[in-house]
């Protein structure tokens, strides 16, 4: 049946206009969505509300892990060690990416820069290898332990360390605390690891009584304090004064 | 190479890509962080690199995946998300104890009582010893159990049934003649000795009565 528009034969009699537009679809076709651009998404993630910044870090994350696990792979000898960069790489993510200035370069330079951060502080290795430098991080090591022990007098708490000579004194107290006691060894580990201040808050952690504490407190740290790596140390800082 | 190893690592990065997204949903819903996971997160590396483990070689050992391991490490799982089982798993494979790792986490230490002598019993006889003979513990307990079930049920069963089968007379025979005479049958009968035959029960049985 023909349309009835301006075609038709009755079109005259009844004074209907042509058809001038076409018809609209009633529905809208899908169309492929477009990928959003980094500055995008860096603004979802710090200006977005709580749904819309999750899903953009997670789009930033679905896109780029893994060329930044390619890069620290092709620098590293072996896949396990590509595996602790990249986690490394996306907890610097979370923690700085409100500070980040969108400045026109690529969110993709910014990952993989900070993954050549991680990946020269896995190798402890600034620029050129050195002994001396090697030496000197163990040194700054072992003094983070003492200023955060208290094992020297008069020493300053050192609070801002690099985060390699952190990992090294970690790795270092967790060897020589292993030559303590139960009860010593714990009382170390809630003062280093967890920063217990007070003597009466791990005396409630452990169930122990505040003055057995304070003794076995201060049979760790001469103990400690006779170790070899640190007795070392100790007396370098007496010789100096 | 380098894209083969990657399509193998497929799940963990999605896994540790779950772990980093739920963490950024955290800080935002301004959720405090919990210190002592960063310590935790601290003591749990030093020990994986001391011991010269990788990531892979302790999530293979405590069967955990590496997205997990890392993840404890860098202190994206909030603590009361950090599951028992991965604390006793992670504590067997670096040769550390459990209780420190729940003393770092500020969890009560809530051993098990059998636990606990277990663990009495390992300090006593040494680790070496007890892993060797557990599987020799475990077979020993259950026949003990099995024998001291089969012992009470034997028992209940011996203790129903009479020590003899012949049915013991509870009464003095007291003849006819004298049954009547009450004070006749007083003075003359003084006891009736049934005795068990030496032979057993189908021997002749001997009375004797006395009157």
């Amino acid at each position: 049946m023909q349309a009835f528009d301006g075609e038709h034969p009755s079109s005259q009699l009844l004074g209907v206009q042509p058809a001038q537009k076409k018809w609209p679809a009633p529905f809208s076709l899908p169309t492929t969505p477009q990928p959003l651009s980094d500055e995008r998404l860096i603004y979802l993630v710090t200006q977005g509300s709580k749904s819309e910044s999750t899903d953009a870090l997670a789009t930033i994350y679905n896109t780029y892990h893994q060329d930044v696990w390619r890069f620290a792979r092709s620098k590293v000898l072996s896949a396990t060690d590509a595996d602790e960069i990249s986690a490394a790489v996306w907890l610097v993510v979370l923690e700085k990416i409100y500070d980040f200035t969108w400045t026109g370069v690529p969110l993709k330079s910014w990952l993989l820069s900070i993954a050549h951060r991680k990946i020269m502080e896995h190798f402890h290795r600034p620029r050129s290898l050195s002994l001396e430098k090697l030496r000197e991080d163990c040194a700054q090591a072992l003094y983070f332990i003492a200023s955060q022990l208290n094992l020297i007098d008069q020493i300053e708490p050192v609070s801002q360390v690099p985060t390699e000579v952190k990992a090294e004194a970690d790795e270092l107290l967790h060897q020589m605390i292993r030559r303590l006691s139960k009860p010593e060894r714990r009382i170390i580990m809630l003062i280093y690891f967890e920063a217990v201040e007070n003597a009466t808050e791990v005396a409630q952690r452990l169930g122990m009584n505040k003055n057995t504490v304070r003794v076995y407190h201060k049979r760790a740290r001469d103990k400690l304090r006779s170790f070899p790596e640190l007795r070392r140390l100790i007396e370098r800082d007496s010789d100096n004064d | 190479m380098i894209e083969q190893e990657l399509q193998k690592r497929k799940k963990e990065l999605k896994a540790l890509g779950r772990f980093v997204v739920e963490q950024h949903q955290r800080r935002l819903s301004a959720e405090a962080g919990d210190p002592s996971i960063v310590g935790f997160g601290r003591y749990l590396q030093a020990a994986r690199k001391n011991a010269g483990l990788s990531a892979d070689s302790l999530a293979h050992r405590a069967k955990l995946s590496t997205a997990t391991v890392l993840a404890l490490e860098h202190a994206l799982i909030p603590a009361q998300d950090i599951h028992p089982g991965w604390l006793k798993r992670l504590a067997h494979a670096l040769d550390e104890r459990v209780e420190d790792f729940y003393l770092m986490l500020g969890r009560p230490n809530k051993q098990p009582r059998l636990q606990a002598i277990g663990s009495r019993t390992v300090y006593f006889f040494g680790k070496r010893t007890v892993g060797r003979l557990s599987p020799l513990y475990a077979v020993g307990s259950t026949l003990l159990i099995c024998f001291a079930v089969s012992a009470i049920i034997s028992y209940s069963i011996f203790l129903a049934q009479p020590l003899s089968t012949e049915r013991s007379e509870p009464f003095v025979e007291i003849s006819a003649e004298h049954r009547l005479n009450r004070i006749k049958a007083e003075t003359l009968l003084e006891y009736q000795v049934i005795d068990l035959p030496a032979g057993g029960p189908s021997a002749p049985r001997i009375s004797c009565c006395v009157y």
